[in-house]
Protein backbone atom coordinates (compact mmCIF):
# COMPACT_ATOMS: atom_id res chain seq x y z
CA UNK A 1 0.00 0.00 0.00
CA UNK A 2 2.77 2.73 0.96
CA UNK A 3 4.54 1.77 -1.90
CA UNK A 4 2.17 4.17 -4.00
CA UNK A 5 2.81 6.54 -1.62
CA UNK A 6 5.85 7.09 -3.49
CA UNK A 7 4.32 6.90 -7.08
CA UNK A 8 1.75 9.21 -5.28
CA UNK A 9 4.74 11.85 -4.36
CA UNK A 10 6.35 11.97 -7.01
CA UNK A 11 3.41 13.99 -8.89
CA UNK A 12 4.48 16.60 -6.39
CA UNK A 13 5.79 19.33 -8.02
CA UNK A 14 7.34 22.38 -6.94
CA UNK A 15 5.73 25.63 -8.46
CA UNK A 16 8.13 27.13 -11.74
CA UNK A 17 7.80 30.66 -10.08
CA UNK A 18 8.75 29.18 -6.36
CA UNK A 19 11.94 27.83 -8.78
CA UNK A 20 12.89 30.94 -10.10
CA UNK A 21 12.13 33.64 -7.17
CA UNK A 22 13.94 31.67 -4.92
CA UNK A 23 17.18 31.60 -7.53
CA UNK A 24 17.02 35.44 -7.45
CA UNK A 25 17.36 35.50 -3.90
CA UNK A 26 19.54 32.89 -3.85
CA UNK A 27 22.18 34.93 -6.35
CA UNK A 28 21.47 38.27 -5.06
CA UNK A 29 22.17 36.63 -0.97
CA UNK A 30 25.44 35.59 -2.91
CA UNK A 31 26.48 38.64 -4.19
CA UNK A 32 25.98 40.71 -0.78
CA UNK A 33 28.02 38.01 0.95
CA UNK A 34 30.38 38.34 -1.68
CA UNK A 35 30.55 41.68 -1.44
CA UNK A 36 30.86 41.42 2.69
CA UNK A 37 33.96 39.56 2.20
CA UNK A 38 35.66 41.62 -0.34
CA UNK A 39 34.80 44.57 2.30
CA UNK A 40 36.75 42.34 4.93
CA UNK A 41 39.74 41.65 3.23
CA UNK A 42 40.58 44.76 1.67
CA UNK A 43 39.72 46.36 5.24
CA UNK A 44 42.38 43.14 6.84
CA UNK A 45 44.80 44.44 3.98
CA UNK A 46 44.74 48.74 4.91
CA UNK A 47 44.96 47.83 8.36
CA UNK A 48 47.99 45.51 7.37
CA UNK A 49 49.41 47.96 5.22
CA UNK A 50 49.00 51.19 8.06
CA UNK A 51 51.29 48.64 10.55
CA UNK A 52 53.63 48.18 8.58
CA UNK A 53 54.19 51.35 7.72
CA UNK A 54 53.61 52.97 10.88
CA UNK A 55 56.10 50.63 12.30
CA UNK A 56 58.76 50.81 9.63
CA UNK A 57 58.86 54.36 9.46
CA UNK A 58 59.00 54.23 13.93
CA UNK A 59 62.02 51.90 13.45
CA UNK A 60 64.17 54.25 11.12
CA UNK A 61 67.31 55.54 12.82
CA UNK A 62 66.68 58.79 11.08
CA UNK A 63 63.10 58.62 12.45
CA UNK A 64 64.52 58.10 16.04
CA UNK A 65 66.96 61.05 15.68
CA UNK A 66 64.43 63.66 14.44
CA UNK A 67 62.55 62.81 17.47
CA UNK A 68 65.24 62.90 19.74
CA UNK A 69 66.56 66.28 18.15
CA UNK A 70 63.05 67.37 18.97
CA UNK A 71 63.02 66.61 22.76
CA UNK A 72 63.56 69.50 24.92
CA UNK A 73 66.00 68.10 27.04
CA UNK A 74 68.57 68.11 24.51
CA UNK A 75 67.27 71.59 23.38
CA UNK A 76 68.12 72.91 27.07
CA UNK A 77 71.62 72.23 26.92
CA UNK A 78 73.85 75.64 26.79
CA UNK A 79 76.76 75.35 24.77
CA UNK A 80 78.75 77.61 25.93
CA UNK A 81 82.52 77.74 25.62
CA UNK A 82 84.51 74.99 27.00
CA UNK A 83 81.36 72.76 27.18
CA UNK A 84 80.83 70.35 24.79
CA UNK A 85 78.68 70.70 22.10
CA UNK A 86 75.97 68.16 21.09
CA UNK A 87 78.29 66.69 18.16
CA UNK A 88 81.36 66.05 21.32
CA UNK A 89 79.14 64.75 23.70
CA UNK A 90 77.79 62.47 20.88
CA UNK A 91 81.52 61.57 19.92
CA UNK A 92 82.56 60.74 23.03
CA UNK A 93 80.76 57.50 23.47
CA UNK A 94 83.11 55.12 25.21
CA UNK A 95 81.91 51.74 24.15
CA UNK A 96 80.09 53.70 20.76
CA UNK A 97 76.68 52.32 19.16
CA UNK A 98 73.75 53.36 20.34
CA UNK A 99 72.04 57.10 20.43
CA UNK A 100 73.77 59.11 23.70
CA UNK A 101 71.19 61.66 23.89
CA UNK A 102 69.09 60.07 26.21
CA UNK A 103 69.63 58.30 29.42
CA UNK A 104 68.88 55.90 31.50
CA UNK A 105 70.14 56.34 34.70
CA UNK A 106 70.97 53.32 37.56
CA UNK A 107 70.29 53.56 41.10
CA UNK A 108 73.90 53.47 41.80
CA UNK A 109 74.93 55.67 39.25
CA UNK A 110 72.60 58.14 40.72
CA UNK A 111 73.78 57.96 44.48
CA UNK A 112 77.65 58.01 42.92
CA UNK A 113 76.54 61.19 41.39
CA UNK A 114 75.19 62.87 44.55
CA UNK A 115 78.09 62.46 46.10
CA UNK A 116 80.66 63.33 43.47
CA UNK A 117 78.84 66.79 44.00
CA UNK A 118 79.73 67.14 47.26
CA UNK A 119 83.19 65.85 46.58
CA UNK A 120 85.59 68.96 47.77
CA UNK A 121 87.91 69.14 44.42
CA UNK A 122 88.79 72.77 45.44
CA UNK A 123 89.83 73.61 42.10
CA UNK A 124 87.28 72.05 40.43
CA UNK A 125 83.26 73.86 40.18
CA UNK A 126 80.05 72.27 39.38
CA UNK A 127 79.91 73.85 35.94
CA UNK A 128 77.15 71.89 34.65
CA UNK A 129 75.60 68.69 35.06
CA UNK A 130 72.85 67.20 32.43
CA UNK A 131 70.86 63.79 32.80
CA UNK A 132 69.57 62.92 29.31
CA UNK A 133 65.92 61.77 30.83
CA UNK A 134 64.82 57.97 30.44
CA UNK A 135 65.26 55.93 27.17
CA UNK A 136 62.77 53.64 27.85
CA UNK A 137 60.83 52.08 25.03
CA UNK A 138 63.46 51.97 22.36
CA UNK A 139 65.53 48.79 22.64
CA UNK A 140 68.81 50.42 23.36
CA UNK A 141 71.15 48.93 25.63
CA UNK A 142 73.49 52.01 26.49
CA UNK A 143 72.82 54.10 29.76
CA UNK A 144 74.95 56.57 30.93
CA UNK A 145 75.44 59.81 33.54
CA UNK A 146 77.51 62.10 32.03
CA UNK A 147 78.69 65.19 34.40
CA UNK A 148 81.03 67.85 33.65
CA UNK A 149 82.86 69.39 35.94
CA UNK A 150 84.00 72.52 34.05
CA UNK A 151 87.29 74.64 34.48
CA UNK A 152 88.46 75.71 31.49
CA UNK A 153 88.76 72.18 29.29
CA UNK A 154 89.02 70.05 32.51
CA UNK A 155 86.27 67.95 32.93
CA UNK A 156 85.07 64.01 33.95
CA UNK A 157 82.68 62.31 32.68
CA UNK A 158 81.07 59.07 33.94
CA UNK A 159 79.38 56.56 31.96
CA UNK A 160 78.21 53.16 32.00
CA UNK A 161 76.72 50.41 29.89
CA UNK A 162 75.18 47.22 30.23
CA UNK A 163 76.28 44.17 28.56
CA UNK A 164 78.39 41.17 28.66
CA UNK A 165 81.56 42.99 27.44
CA UNK A 166 84.84 42.23 29.18
CA UNK A 167 87.33 44.59 30.98
CA UNK A 168 90.91 44.13 30.44
CA UNK A 169 92.45 45.01 33.27
CA UNK A 170 95.57 46.26 34.21
CA UNK A 171 95.22 48.32 37.58
CA UNK A 172 93.35 47.49 41.12
CA UNK A 173 91.70 50.54 43.73
CA UNK A 174 90.78 48.27 46.43
CA UNK A 175 88.92 45.20 45.40
CA UNK A 176 88.29 46.45 41.73
CA UNK A 177 89.85 45.69 38.69
CA UNK A 178 90.18 48.28 36.57
CA UNK A 179 91.84 49.18 33.44
CA UNK A 180 93.24 52.87 32.97
CA UNK A 181 94.57 54.47 29.65
CA UNK A 182 96.26 57.49 28.85
CA UNK A 183 96.33 59.79 25.92
CA UNK A 184 98.04 62.66 25.48
CA UNK A 185 96.67 65.16 22.64
CA UNK A 186 97.67 67.84 21.85
CA UNK A 187 99.13 68.46 25.06
CA UNK A 188 95.94 67.85 26.72
CA UNK A 189 95.94 64.53 29.35
CA UNK A 190 93.37 62.38 29.29
CA UNK A 191 92.88 59.88 31.42
CA UNK A 192 89.89 56.61 30.78
CA UNK A 193 89.10 54.05 33.39
CA UNK A 194 86.71 51.37 32.98
CA UNK A 195 85.78 48.91 35.74
CA UNK A 196 82.63 46.48 35.65
CA UNK A 197 79.94 46.32 38.44
CA UNK A 198 77.76 43.69 38.03
CA UNK A 199 76.18 44.38 34.73
CA UNK A 200 77.03 47.44 34.14
CA UNK A 201 80.17 48.46 32.79
CA UNK A 202 81.63 52.07 33.52
CA UNK A 203 83.65 54.31 32.36
CA UNK A 204 85.27 57.48 34.41
CA UNK A 205 87.09 60.34 31.02
CA UNK A 206 89.39 62.59 33.03
CA UNK A 207 90.80 65.45 31.10
CA UNK A 208 93.58 68.00 32.04
CA UNK A 209 93.61 66.36 35.61
CA UNK A 210 96.68 65.21 37.79
CA UNK A 211 97.00 61.25 38.43
CA UNK A 212 96.61 61.92 41.60
CA UNK A 213 93.72 63.88 41.19
CA UNK A 214 92.15 61.54 38.54
CA UNK A 215 92.68 58.44 40.90
CA UNK A 216 90.94 60.28 44.23
CA UNK A 217 88.20 61.62 42.09
CA UNK A 218 87.86 57.21 40.89
CA UNK A 219 89.01 56.33 44.51
CA UNK A 220 85.73 58.21 45.61
CA UNK A 221 83.38 56.45 43.07
CA UNK A 222 84.82 53.13 43.93
CA UNK A 223 83.36 53.98 47.20
CA UNK A 224 79.73 53.75 46.08
CA UNK A 225 80.45 50.06 44.63
CA UNK A 226 82.51 48.66 48.34
CA UNK B 1 28.44 22.08 -13.61
CA UNK B 2 29.32 20.25 -10.98
CA UNK B 3 33.05 19.47 -10.04
CA UNK B 4 34.87 18.52 -7.14
CA UNK B 5 36.60 21.40 -5.31
CA UNK B 6 39.75 20.81 -3.55
CA UNK B 7 39.75 18.95 -0.22
CA UNK B 8 36.94 16.90 -1.52
CA UNK B 9 34.79 19.63 -1.04
CA UNK B 10 31.33 19.46 -3.53
CA UNK B 11 30.67 23.19 -5.07
CA UNK B 12 27.67 23.83 -6.64
CA UNK B 13 25.80 26.84 -8.27
CA UNK B 14 22.70 28.28 -6.99
CA UNK B 15 20.62 26.78 -9.87
CA UNK B 16 22.38 23.39 -9.78
CA UNK B 17 21.02 23.06 -6.09
CA UNK B 18 17.62 24.44 -7.03
CA UNK B 19 17.83 21.71 -9.46
CA UNK B 20 19.15 19.06 -7.89
CA UNK B 21 17.54 19.36 -4.00
CA UNK B 22 14.00 21.44 -4.85
CA UNK B 23 11.76 18.36 -5.05
CA UNK B 24 13.29 16.93 -1.65
CA UNK B 25 13.32 20.03 0.19
CA UNK B 26 9.62 21.18 -1.01
CA UNK B 27 8.02 18.22 -0.59
CA UNK B 28 9.67 17.33 3.04
CA UNK B 29 8.41 20.94 4.29
CA UNK B 30 4.81 20.15 2.30
CA UNK B 31 4.44 16.93 3.97
CA UNK B 32 5.02 18.66 7.36
CA UNK B 33 3.37 21.58 7.01
CA UNK B 34 0.80 20.56 5.24
CA UNK B 35 0.53 23.99 3.75
CA UNK B 36 1.65 25.52 0.41
CA UNK B 37 1.96 28.23 1.73
CA UNK B 38 4.03 27.51 4.78
CA UNK B 39 6.28 24.97 2.90
CA UNK B 40 6.65 28.18 0.03
CA UNK B 41 8.01 30.03 2.89
CA UNK B 42 10.24 26.92 4.25
CA UNK B 43 11.48 26.45 0.71
CA UNK B 44 12.75 29.97 -0.12
CA UNK B 45 14.49 30.24 3.51
CA UNK B 46 16.33 26.75 3.59
CA UNK B 47 18.24 27.75 0.21
CA UNK B 48 18.92 31.13 1.17
CA UNK B 49 20.91 29.75 4.24
CA UNK B 50 22.19 27.64 2.07
CA UNK B 51 23.69 30.81 0.22
CA UNK B 52 24.58 32.33 3.66
CA UNK B 53 26.12 29.22 5.55
CA UNK B 54 30.00 28.76 4.67
CA UNK B 55 29.50 24.88 5.14
CA UNK B 56 31.41 22.68 2.84
CA UNK B 57 30.01 19.56 2.06
CA UNK B 58 31.82 16.22 1.70
CA UNK B 59 29.61 14.82 -0.86
CA UNK B 60 25.71 15.23 -2.59
CA UNK B 61 24.16 12.94 0.17
CA UNK B 62 25.94 15.17 2.69
CA UNK B 63 24.21 18.12 1.13
CA UNK B 64 20.87 16.81 0.88
CA UNK B 65 21.03 15.70 4.48
CA UNK B 66 22.11 19.04 5.62
CA UNK B 67 19.14 20.48 3.18
CA UNK B 68 16.46 17.64 5.01
CA UNK B 69 17.77 18.28 8.73
CA UNK B 70 17.99 22.71 7.57
CA UNK B 71 14.22 22.17 6.36
CA UNK B 72 12.94 20.30 9.56
CA UNK B 73 14.30 22.69 11.71
CA UNK B 74 12.38 25.51 10.00
CA UNK B 75 9.40 23.66 10.25
CA UNK B 76 9.53 23.18 13.70
CA UNK B 77 10.43 26.77 13.97
CA UNK B 78 7.43 27.65 12.12
CA UNK B 79 5.56 25.17 14.39
CA UNK B 80 6.73 26.90 17.84
CA UNK B 81 6.09 30.87 16.61
CA UNK B 82 2.70 29.40 15.04
CA UNK B 83 1.71 28.28 18.60
CA UNK B 84 3.10 31.40 20.54
CA UNK B 85 0.92 33.58 18.25
CA UNK B 86 -1.99 30.89 19.43
CA UNK B 87 -3.45 31.73 15.59
CA UNK B 88 -6.07 29.45 14.23
CA UNK B 89 -4.54 27.81 11.13
CA UNK B 90 -6.32 28.62 8.23
CA UNK B 91 -7.02 25.44 6.16
CA UNK B 92 -5.75 25.98 2.46
CA UNK B 93 -6.73 22.69 0.00
CA UNK B 94 -3.88 21.07 -1.16
CA UNK B 95 -4.12 19.41 -4.51
CA UNK B 96 -1.90 16.79 -3.75
CA UNK B 97 -3.53 15.99 -1.08
CA UNK B 98 -7.19 15.23 -2.46
CA UNK B 99 -8.40 11.95 -1.74
CA UNK B 100 -9.83 11.34 -4.79
CA UNK B 101 -6.73 11.82 -6.96
CA UNK B 102 -4.12 11.00 -4.20
CA UNK B 103 -5.44 8.33 -1.45
CA UNK B 104 -2.74 7.10 -0.07
CA UNK B 105 -1.05 10.73 0.72
CA UNK B 106 -4.13 11.91 1.76
CA UNK B 107 -4.41 9.04 5.10
CA UNK B 108 -0.77 9.50 5.50
CA UNK B 109 -1.06 13.26 5.81
CA UNK B 110 -4.04 12.64 8.55
CA UNK B 111 -1.29 11.20 10.71
CA UNK B 112 0.40 13.07 13.54
CA UNK B 113 3.69 15.13 12.67
CA UNK B 114 5.99 12.61 13.81
CA UNK B 115 4.77 9.95 12.21
CA UNK B 116 3.92 11.77 8.47
CA UNK B 117 7.80 12.84 8.47
CA UNK B 118 9.00 9.41 9.09
CA UNK B 119 7.26 7.77 6.51
CA UNK B 120 7.81 10.23 3.68
CA UNK B 121 11.70 10.00 4.87
CA UNK B 122 11.26 6.12 4.87
CA UNK B 123 8.84 5.49 1.51
CA UNK B 124 9.72 8.44 -0.92
CA UNK B 125 13.06 9.55 0.04
CA UNK B 126 14.56 6.28 1.35
CA UNK B 127 16.62 6.66 3.68
CA UNK B 128 17.37 3.68 6.20
CA UNK B 129 15.86 3.87 10.01
CA UNK B 130 19.68 4.57 11.12
CA UNK B 131 19.56 7.63 8.77
CA UNK B 132 15.99 8.36 9.62
CA UNK B 133 17.32 8.45 13.13
CA UNK B 134 20.03 10.49 12.61
CA UNK B 135 18.24 12.93 10.39
CA UNK B 136 15.78 13.60 13.06
CA UNK B 137 17.99 13.14 16.17
CA UNK B 138 16.04 10.52 17.25
CA UNK B 139 16.87 6.64 18.38
CA UNK B 140 17.03 4.04 15.65
CA UNK B 141 14.40 2.27 17.75
CA UNK B 142 11.80 5.03 18.34
CA UNK B 143 11.76 5.72 14.46
CA UNK B 144 11.21 1.99 13.97
CA UNK B 145 8.20 2.39 16.00
CA UNK B 146 6.98 5.20 14.87
CA UNK B 147 7.28 3.73 11.43
CA UNK B 148 5.33 0.85 12.67
CA UNK B 149 2.40 2.60 14.43
CA UNK B 150 1.99 4.72 11.64
CA UNK B 151 1.29 1.37 8.93
CA UNK B 152 -1.03 0.21 11.73
CA UNK B 153 -2.81 3.22 11.85
CA UNK B 154 -2.97 3.23 7.98
CA UNK B 155 -3.76 -0.01 7.63
CA UNK B 156 -7.01 0.26 9.72
CA UNK B 157 -7.70 3.28 7.80
CA UNK B 158 -7.49 1.74 5.00
CA UNK B 159 -9.70 -1.37 5.64
CA UNK B 160 -12.19 1.06 7.49
CA UNK B 161 -12.18 2.51 3.56
CA UNK B 162 -12.61 -0.36 2.16
CA UNK B 163 -15.48 -1.51 3.78
CA UNK B 164 -17.09 1.32 3.43
CA UNK B 165 -16.74 0.59 -0.29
Amino acid sequence: MLDKYKEESQKISVPARLKAETLIKMEEAKRKKQLYLGFKVAFATLSILVVAVVSFQWMQPSYIKTKLADNKVVDEVELEDGTLTYEEIDSLKVFGGGITTKREISEEMATAYIDLQSFSFTDYTLAETKFYGNYKGLDLSFVEVQQMFKNKNKRIEIRCQYGNRNITTNSKIGKHNIFVSYNQNKGKIEYNVYFKEGDLIYALTMNELTQKESIDIITQFLKKFS
Amino acid sequence: MLFKGRKNHISLTCEEVINQYSDTVYKVALNMMRNESDAQDIYQEVFLRYVKNAKKFESFEHLKAWLIRVTINCCNTMFSEKNKKASSELIVDVPYFDKQQHEITYYVQQLDEKYRIAVHLFYYEQYSLKEIAHLLNEKEATIKTRLSRARAILKEKWEEQSDVR
